[in-house]
Parts: structure tokens; C-alpha cells; sequence
């Protein structure tokens, strides 16, 4: 009994949702964040499985998903930067990161 | 029957477990419990620390996270460069080239926008 | 294997990519804006040059061009797209100056993070694989998110950014998983060996591709703020400055409906399953259309109702795409792609008009608009001639696209559909209807003269010019459009 695809498969979808559920109920602008780091970590537990997996498929060029992965990290990276910088700025102009109380737009 | 593989590791867990149990029902039992002025200070690594551990530290800081952030995350490409560099010969140089290039441009933004002068 | 041929197909990117680089460091060692636009504009003409003469060049589009192993291709398609945004990103040039030096925190960066942002948009119509999709979304992306902030007074422009920075990153999660599964699937992330793949080994009734269609689509459905994934639009619009509200508004919607059309009819998306993506896709549209119209009519921030314009016009473009997916027909791809282009221009025009008056007078309400037909004649015809095509009034280019669209889907028996979305059009005369009233029949609020800068005025003028060249030769670009689709439903089969 060793890994099988199925472990990534489910352990990706698990990640990927408690990734969402956080990103979506949390209040605080960082763990939002953190939320967001979880989904696209979830992606790349899915990738690398299928590209380990997936030797034996036709049109299988097999380290491809590891190179996906490897971009995903790199521009999350950029992407979380961003992000803080953001969330920074607007701590300074309203000093809370409570997605709740940013909220001076709305329809 | 489950494999032993996973019998040892659940073995080696549990024992951790209790391992840090006792130790620590023992250590409650056993030591005393005077608080002095000097065992409630924050831990400096032997240093008597100087203010509270509560401050913020200063914003300009974050740049700095940032740029390492950048030429931190760049080495994932330039590793996997190095490793298959006699392959690729010119056409991965000259594309290693300009990504490095790219790079260079974004850093002599940041030194021209006085990043990373000293504070 | 590389060829040195290979950098020609990849010029236009390349030399836009050169050109925002090249804008940084001279606002970073000239410091004055209007070098740092003239360089722009001039070094606009380098890959709009390249993207023409691609285009032009007998016989050079007449196959797709691949290069750097698939990864690129270059096809009408993609030449399309390269020059739309080549032309957003020059018409902002020119809209925008003046109202950077007022309002914007960083001159010279909002400039560079464009010239970025439309590089970035230029690769997603020209990539043919899902790394580079995703890495070209977030090229667009990324700089956008920092647009929004850059506004000097602005609380409301840092709320808007960390809205859509967080927005933005969690869409791109979700169309990655997407992405994930469908390469999980296939076993590759080239679209062509998805296609070949989805066609071979997929049985109608998977499940596991529908998940992949439905995140891909969400995903998506983010760029081009499709219902229910539109919520953070009409406050992202709200709070940026107001030129970068404009390239919001055409530069990333078209972007995203240039990538959801490849990955779609490139990757063969709709061989299997098809009914239930119909399905979806027509729910899509409808609450997108419906809801973005209802709410736009109750609108007083002009910047607002535009956010809500701007869904109900990718509502359309919807039914469009539902068109061309549905037949794998070429004409709806051709109706959608010029739907696009009227939606770029004219969307461009009312922006300029909109930027003028915040210019002007620093008013985004509808209240702001009264009488504006006595202060700015000029400006007011033209932003008039634009709102009554974004309406679909009948002698305008925005009616004929419409029409387009409209008769593509009624040919794939999707009259329903057409029914709801006539009623929406006829809904959506009431809020345009209202800013043309407040400028020509309300009495001004003061009796002066505005005046127009001229990098705005020209603006306006361009945009009217090509509004109503694009009106009396409708049938002229739909021929130019044409190919374009005609070649994607050719890699389909």
C-alpha cells in the first residue's frame, strides 16, 4: 500500500477547500491572504501528482505539471507582495486590516 | 495487515507523545515555582533585553523583505538553468541573459527610489 | 527547435515588453511626464509597426504560425487582439495625461504598469498553453492591482486595491485548480494536445472535465466580471483613478474573453458535454446581462454605472461566445470579436468624456453631467455619440455588433436567450438614456467653458472618428474579423 495518485487528488481537493473557506469567513485581511497561499499550495500538490502520475498517458510530457508548479510558486510570490503592500497602505490610511471594516464603497 | 512501515512510524509518534507528557508532568511536579524579576524577562539569548518585545518595527523593512523576496524566488529559475546549461548552450545564455537583465533593471529602480539606502 | 525566424513572430510582444521597460528607466532618470509619454506614443509605433505588417504581409496569415515549441501562435487571432490593445494603450496615453499630473500619486509608474499590464494582455491572445496563459494573466493582472491604488487623496482607491488584489488572487486560484484538472486529464498543457486529447479519450458525461470547465469559467468569469463573480467590480471602478477605471474596463475584460475563447475553441472544450455547458453558460449570461443592466438604471456615480455597463456588456459578449461554442461556428467568433472591438472603442470614447468632466471639475455624478452640452459642446457630442452605441441605437456601430451577435445565436437555435437579451437592451436605453438627457436637456450648473486638454480632446476625437468609420464600414471589419474565427474553428476539428 504506497501513494497512489488518489492521496494528492484528495489531500489537493482538502487543501484547496480549507484554502477557499478561508480566504471567504475570514475577517482579517492577512489570513484572507494566507487563505489565498493555502488554494494555489493546493494546486500545486494536484499538479506535481498528475505529472508523477501521469507517465504512461498519451501526449505525456511528464515534467511539465512540475514546471507549472514551479511558476505558480514564483508568481504567487510576486502576487503576495503585492498584496502586503496593498494591505499595508491601507492599514496606514485606516489602521485596520478588517476586510469587514473596509467597506466605505458599496452599491 | 497493515504495513510495518506505517506500525514503526505510529510507534515512533506515540512514544513521542508520551516522551513529552511525562517530561512535563515531571518538570511540574519537581521544580519550584518562585517567580523572580530576572526569570520573567523576555529571553535575548543571555543579553538584558532593552524595551518591550511588542514593537513595531519599522515600515521601511518591508522593502527590503521584498527585494529579497524577488532574487530569492528568481534562483528557482536559475537553478534549473545551471542543471541543463550545456544542453541549452546560447539560446538558454541569451535567455538567462535577459531574464537576469529584467532583474537588474527592476533593482536599479528600487536604488534609484533610495530603497536601499541605509535608515 | 528555436529558429532566429522565431523572434519576427514573437516581435510585437517583444518590442512592447522592451518599450515598458525602456518608459521606466526614463521616468526614472528624466522625470518629466511629458517625456515619458512622448516616449510612449513613439515607442508605440515599434510593435504596432510589427502586428501590422504581420497582418498585412500576403499570405503570411493564411496558416498559423508556432514557435518556441507551441507555445506561441501567431494567427490572425492573435494579431487581432495585439493591435486592439496596442491602440487602448495609445488612446490612454493620450486620455490620461492630464489627469495623472492632477490626481495620480506616481506618474510615471502608472505609465510603466500599463505598458506592462498590455504586454501582458497582448501574450494571452497569443499563447496557445496553459503556463503561459496563467503567467500572461497575471502580467495583466498584477500591475492592474496597483493602478487601482494610485490614486493621490485616496482611501477609497487603497480600499479599491486591496479588494482586487485579493479578489484577483483568489480568481487565479481557482482557475489554476482548473487548469490542474484539465491537465490532469489530458496529460498535457498544450491547448492543440488538449483538444486531440479531449477528443480521443474524454466520454460525453465526464464529470471530472465539467468541474475543470465550470473552474476555468469562474476563473474567468473574474477578468471580465461575469455575474455571479462581478461583486467586485462596480467598487474597484468606484475607487480608481479614473484612467486606469478606463483600462480596466477594455483592456482586462477583452484580455480575459481573448483567453476564455482560446482555451475554449483551441483546447476543444466543447466536445464533450456539451448541454450542460450550454446550460451553464446561458445561466451566466442571463444573471450577468439582467443584473448588470437592473442595477446599472439605479446608478448616480457615472464611474459606477459604468461598472454595471460594463458587466451588461459581457453579458452579450456571453451569448456570443455560448454561440460560437455551441455551432463551433465561426460566425459567432467573428461576432464576438467584433463586438469587442465596438465595445473598446466606444467604451473608450465615454471613458475620455468621463475623465474630462473628473478633470474638469473633479465630478463623477450624474448630477455633474447637467447642461454639459452648453459648457463643452465638443466633448459632450462625442461622449453622446458613445453612450447611444453602447445603447444599441439603431444607425450606430454598437446596434450592427449587436445585431451580429444577436442573429449568430438566434442560428444556433438559441432564440430564448436572444428574446431575454433584447429585453436587457431595452433596459439598458433607460440609465444611457439618462446621462445624454442630464447633458442636453438640464439646464447647466454653471454658465462657463470648459476647456479640454488636448491629449483628451484627441482622445475623444479618435474614438468618435473610428465609432463612426466602424458604423458606415461594419461590413467592411466583420471581414476582417472573420479569418480570425474562421481559423479557430479550423484548430477544432
Amino acid at each position: 500500500m504506497g501513494l497512489t495518485l488518489n492521496h494528492f487528488l484528495v489531500l489537493g481537493a482538502l487543501l484547496f477547500c480549507i484554502g477557499l473557506y478561508g480566504a471567504l469567513a475570514k475577517r482579517n485581511a492577512i489570513a484572507v491572504l494566507m487563505g489565498i497561499e493555502i488554494m494555489l499550495n493546493a494546486v500545486n500538490v494536484t499538479m506535481v501528482g498528475f505529472s508523477f502520475f501521469n507517465k504512461v498517458k498519451p501526449y505525456s510530457t511528464y515534467l511539465t505539471g512540475q514546471i507549472f508548479a514551479i511558476f505558480i510558486i514564483t508568481v504567487a510570490a510576486a502576487e503576495a507582495a503585492v498584496a502586503l503592500a496593498m494591505i499595508i497602505s491601507i492599514y496606514r490610511k485606516r489602521s485596520t486590516v478588517d476586510v469587514g471594516e473596509i467597506n466605505m464603497m458599496k452599491w | 495487515m497493515i504495513n510495518p512501515a506505517y506500525l514503526y512510524a505510529g510507534i515512533l509518534l506515540a512514544a513521542g507523545f508520551i516522551f513529552v507528557i511525562v517530561t512535563m508532568t515531571l518538570v511540574s511536579f519537581l521544580s519550584p515555582h518562585k517567580r523572580t524579576k530576572e526569570k520573567l524577562q523576555t529571553y535575548e539569548s543571555g543579553e538584558t533585553p532593552i524595551g518591550s518585545a511588542w514593537v513595531q518595527y519599522p515600515l521601511g523593512f518591508y522593502i527590503f523583505a521584498l527585494l529579497f523576496v524577488a532574487f530569492d524566488v528568481d534562483i528557482v529559475f536559475i537553478i534549473s538553468w545551471a542543471v541543463v546549461f550545456k544542453k541549452l548552450s546560447f539560446f538558454g545564455f541569451f535567455e538567462i541573459l535577459i531574464f537576469i537583465t529584467v532583474l537588474a533593471l527592476g533593482l536599479a529602480y528600487a536604488w534609484r527610489k533610495g530603497v536601499i539606502r541605509w535608515i | 527547435m528555436f529558429h532566429v525566424s522565431d523572434l519576427y513572430l514573437l516581435a510585437p510582444e517583444a518590442s512592447m515588453a522592451i518599450l515598458a521597460l525602456a518608459v521606466m528607466m526614463v521616468d526614472l532618470f528624466v522625470k518629466r511626464r511629458l517625456v515619458t509619454v512622448t516616449v510612449g506614443l513613439v515607442g508605440l509605433i515599434v510593435p504596432l509597426g510589427f502586428a501590422i505588417a504581420q497582418a498585412v504581409t500576403p499570405g503570411f496569415l493564411a496558416t498559423p504560425h508556432r514557435a518556441f515549441s507551441g507555445v506561441l501562435v501567431i494567427d490572425p487571432y492573435a494579431v487581432f487582439f495585439e493591435i486592439v490593445f496596442i491602440l487602448i494603450v495609445a488612446v490612454m496615453l493620450l486620455a490620461s495625461y492630464s489627469y495623472v499630473g492632477k490626481y495620480v500619486k506616481a506618474d510615471g509608474e502608472f505609465y510603466t504598469l500599463m505598458l506592462f499590464s498590455a504586454t501582458g494582455a497582448m501574450f494571452m491572445a497569443s499563447t496557445n498553453e496553459l503556463i503561459t496563459i496563467y503567467i500572461s494573466l497575471e502580467l495583466t493582472s498584477i500591475p492592474l492591482y496597483i493602478m487601482a491604488g494610485l490614486l493621490r487623496t485616496g482611501e477609497r482607491s487603497a480600499e479599491a486595491a486591496v479588494k482586487y488584489v485579493l479578489l484577483g488572487a483568489m480568481s487565479s486560484a481557482i482557475l489554476l485548480y482548473g487548469f490542474a484538472l484539465l491537465y490532469g486529464l489530458t496529460g498535457t498543457t498544450d491547448l492543440a494536445g488538449i483538444a486531440r486529447s479531449v477528443g480521443t479519450g474524454i466520454q460525453d458525461g465526464n464529470v471530472l472535465i465539467l468541474i475543470a470547465d465550470v473552474l476555468i469559467l469562474a476563473g474567468f468569469g473574474f477578468k471580465i466580471s461575469a455575474v455571479p463573480f462581478h461583486m467586485w467590480a462596480p467598487d474597484i471602478y468606484e475607487g480608481s483613478p479614473t484612467p486606469a477605471t478606463a483600462f480596466f474596463s477594455v483592456a482586462s475584460k477583452a484580455a480575459g474573453f481573448a483567453a476564455l475563447i482560446r482555451v475554449f475553441m483551441s483546447g476543444g472544450l466543447g466536445q464533450v458535454n456539451l448541454t450542460s455547458l450550454t446550460i451553464i453558460i446561458a445561466i451566466i449570461a442571463i444573471a450577468t446581462m439582467t443584473l448588470g443592466n437592473l442595477v446599472a438604471a439605479v446608478q448616480t456615480n457615472v464611474k459606477r454605472l459604468m461598472a454595471y455597463s460594463s458587466i451588461a456588456q459581457a453579458g452579450y459578449i456571453l451569448v456570443g461566445f455560448l454561440a460560437s461554442i455551441a455551432g463551433k461556428h465561426p460566425d459567432g467568433n467573428s461576432a464576438v470579436l467584433f463586438f469587442i472591438l465596438v465595445y473598446v472603442i466606444t467604451n473608450l470614447g465615454a471613458f475620455s468624456g468621463i475623465i474630462a468632466l473628473a478633470n474638469a471639475t473633479g465630478g463623477e455624478r450624474i448630477e455633474d453631467f447637467k447642461g454639459l452640452a452648453k459648457r463643452a459642446p465638443l466633448l459632450s457630442a462625442g461622449t453622446a455619440l458613445c453612450m447611444l452605441s453602447l445603447a444599441g441605437i439603431p444607425p450606430m456601430a454598437g446596434f450592427v455588433s449587436k445585431v451580429f451577435i444577436f442573429t449568430a445565436a438566434w442560428g444556433e437555435g438559441l432564440s430564448w436567450l436572444v428574446v431575454i437579451a433584447l429585453l436587457n437592451t431595452a433596459v439598458s436605453l433607460v440609465y444611457y438614456g439618462r446621462i445624454v438627457k442630464a447633458m442636453y436637456f438640464d439646464a447647466p450648473l454653471k454658465e462657463d467653458h470648459l476647456t479640454t486638454p488636448i491629449g483628451l480632446s484627441s482622445s475623444i476625437a479618435l474614438t468618435t472618428a473610428a465609432l463612426v468609420v466602424i458604423t458606415f464600414a461594419a461590413s467592411l471589419v466583420l471581414e476582417l474579423t472573420g479569418p480570425a474565427a474562421n481559423l479557430l474553428a479550423f484548430l477544432v476539428k
